[in-house]
């Protein structure tokens, strides 16, 4: 950081922040389950980053086949590809669903394996929630601070699943994920077959994990 | 007659201005800020980062309003868009997260299910074929040009350089704001751009920004008001998609609007022509950073580049406007 602030006050803050949360201890903080969870995965997937092994290129490959698992757990993808496909996913049978849900997972999960392979565990900040008036929607604002200052808003909007609390899609820059694939995706429906759109995630998924990015 | 008075609010004129500085001058004198021009000061580094801190001290008369505008340590955002509390500059709990004590719950009902709306292109792209071949011609030049080019940049310069220029480009950039955020008639942001273009360029010429880690009375879009945005909040819509070549996406509106900020923009009127237009190309040229990797990576994931692009671009401009 440019700033370099001053020692007296800053010293003073950590030291009210400390007993903030020595007083939130004791309060116990009322944390809503969505922001629980998320903060639970999203602190699983740092630590990964902050293993030893991932920074070890010959052991890389499993924690990054942990890190899918973290996300795996966490994100539900069949929300993720019925919300992209909008009023196509009505026309996909049960076989193609699948395979697309397959196919659109491994894009997801390598394009973000991708991103946080230039990430270096720097800090998230999380921010407000915002909740659907029935309760069962919400999206959770956090912040990332990359190396060089700057600051990028993600939010994750949420949804009620099988006890718990899964992402069904991300905000970079208030950009939604599902919304830009979808305008793709239908797109492509207009000329493709479903099948042949599938084989494109796919190949493009293969090309992705095999670090053939198109950026590098 | 004539004459006469023309001279007389000339002298007024001009004797404000003198009086102004004068004060600046015995202000900056007996300011904190003196011991700035102390020597025994090591390396630049050094010495930005003291005027950074000695301009949280900075209370001017000129400055009118900073204070009150600009009060604590925090940047505001509009809520549901960004929020960063105070939590910046906390110490961070060793897992890397913050506690939950950052957050308020706000009630939203727009967390859209998606399934309600077509789902279709946001913008009409009437010349497609057109658009996508400046893409492809911008795409060539970004991957094989621009990046190669701004890697050598990064190589021989030192970072503070870069991110001095690129405050010095965003503070000679003020006119542009300040009019548009009263074109839009948010008289309080237009203070806010005032007072951080004042304190800005009188601590550091505007090669830092110290503004920008003050509270602001009002959220302020940190990317700052344009025309185009302007136009969009008086209810013009888009027009059709153009790409340009160089310049990348855009449309009739947002073409119309860059048009309009020139004239406001202070490195258009410089003198000579071609030093404004070398100094603005190389402004652009240094912000490069923050867009070239946001490129690579929207196309680094996408099926098709050109609609991610087109509408990744749009959202984001739509968003802006309602900001």
């Amino acid at each position: 950081m440019l700033l370099g602030g001053c020692k007296v006050k800053k010293t003073c803050c950590s030291l009210l922040l400390v007993c903030l949360f020595l007083l939130g201890g004791v309060l116990t903080v009322k944390a809503s389950p969505a922001r629980m969870s998320l903060e639970a995965s999203l602190d699983e997937v740092l630590s990964a980053i902050k293993d030893p092994a991932y920074s070890n290129p010959a052991t890389r490959q499993s924690v990054r086949k942990k890190i899918a698992n973290i996300v795996k757990r966490h994100f539900d993808f069949v929300e993720f590809s019925s919300r992209t496909l909008g009023q196509n996913w009505t026309a996909f049978s049960a076989e193609q669903k699948s395979s697309f849900v397959a196919a659109f997972s491994d894009l997801l999960i390598y394009t973000y394996l991708g991103k946080i392979d230039g990430y270096n565990g720097e800090k998230i900040i999380l921010g407000n929630e915002r909740v659907s008036s029935k309760g069962n929607r919400c999206e959770i604002a956090t912040t990332v601070t990359l190396q060089n200052g700057k600051k990028i808003p993600v939010s994750y909007r949420m949804l009620p699943k099988d006890g718990d609390w899964k992402v069904y899609d991300v905000l970079v820059e208030n950009i939604s994920l599902v919304k830009n694939y979808r305008t793709q995706f239908q797109d492509l429906l207009r000329t493709d077959k479903p099948d042949a759109l599938i084989a494109r995630i796919r190949a493009k998924a293969n090309d992705l994990e095999q670090g053939k990015n198109a950026a590098h | 007659m004539q004459h006469t008075k023309y001279t007389a609010a000339y002298r007024i004129l001009f004797f404000a201005r003198v009086l102004s500085f004068l004060l600046l001058f015995i202000q900056l004198l007996f300011s904190p800020c003196r011991s700035f021009a102390e020597p025994n000061h090591g390396p630049v580094e050094v010495r930005i980062r003291q005027a950074l801190f000695l301009a949280e001290g900075i209370d001017h008369p000129l400055l009118f309003g900073v204070q009150r505008i600009l009060t604590s340590t925090d940047v505001h955002f509009k809520p549901g868009a960004i929020t960063v509390s105070d939590a910046d500059k906390a110490p961070v709990p060793p897992s890397g997260l913050r506690g939950m004590s950052a957050g308020d719950t706000v009630p939203a009902d727009d967390l859209d299910d998606y399934d309600t709306d077509g789902g279709g292109p946001v913008i009409a792209d009437p010349f497609e074929g057109w658009n996508r071949f400046w893409f492809r011609f911008n795409d060539g030049f970004y991957v094989y040009v621009a990046d190669p080019v701004y890697r050598g940049w990064k190589a021989v310069t030192p970072e503070i350089m870069r991110t001095g220029l690129q405050n010095f480009f965003h503070n000679a950039l003020f006119p542009v704001r300040f009019v548009n955020s009263l074109l839009q008639f948010k008289f309080k942001a237009a203070g806010v751009e005032f007072s951080r273009f004042m304190l800005n360029t009188m601590c550091s010429a505007g090669f830092a920004n110290p503004a920008s880690k003050k509270k602001t009375i009002v959220p302020v879009d940190p990317a700052g008001e344009d025309f185009g945005q302007t136009l969009g909040v008086w209810g013009l819509g888009h027009g059709p998609y153009i790409v340009w070549p160089f310049l990348g996406p855009s449309s009739l509106r947002e073409t119309v609007g860059r048009i309009g900020d020139l004239f406001a923009d202070p490195l258009f009127y410089a003198q000579p022509w071609w030093a404004g237009t070398a100094t603005a190309m190389t402004l652009r040229f240094n912000n490069l950073d923050s867009v070239l990797p946001l490129y690579l990576d929207l196309k680094g994931s996408a099926l098709d580049p050109y609609i991610a692009m087109r509408e990744a671009y749009i959202n984001y401009r739509n968003l802006h406007v309602k900001q």
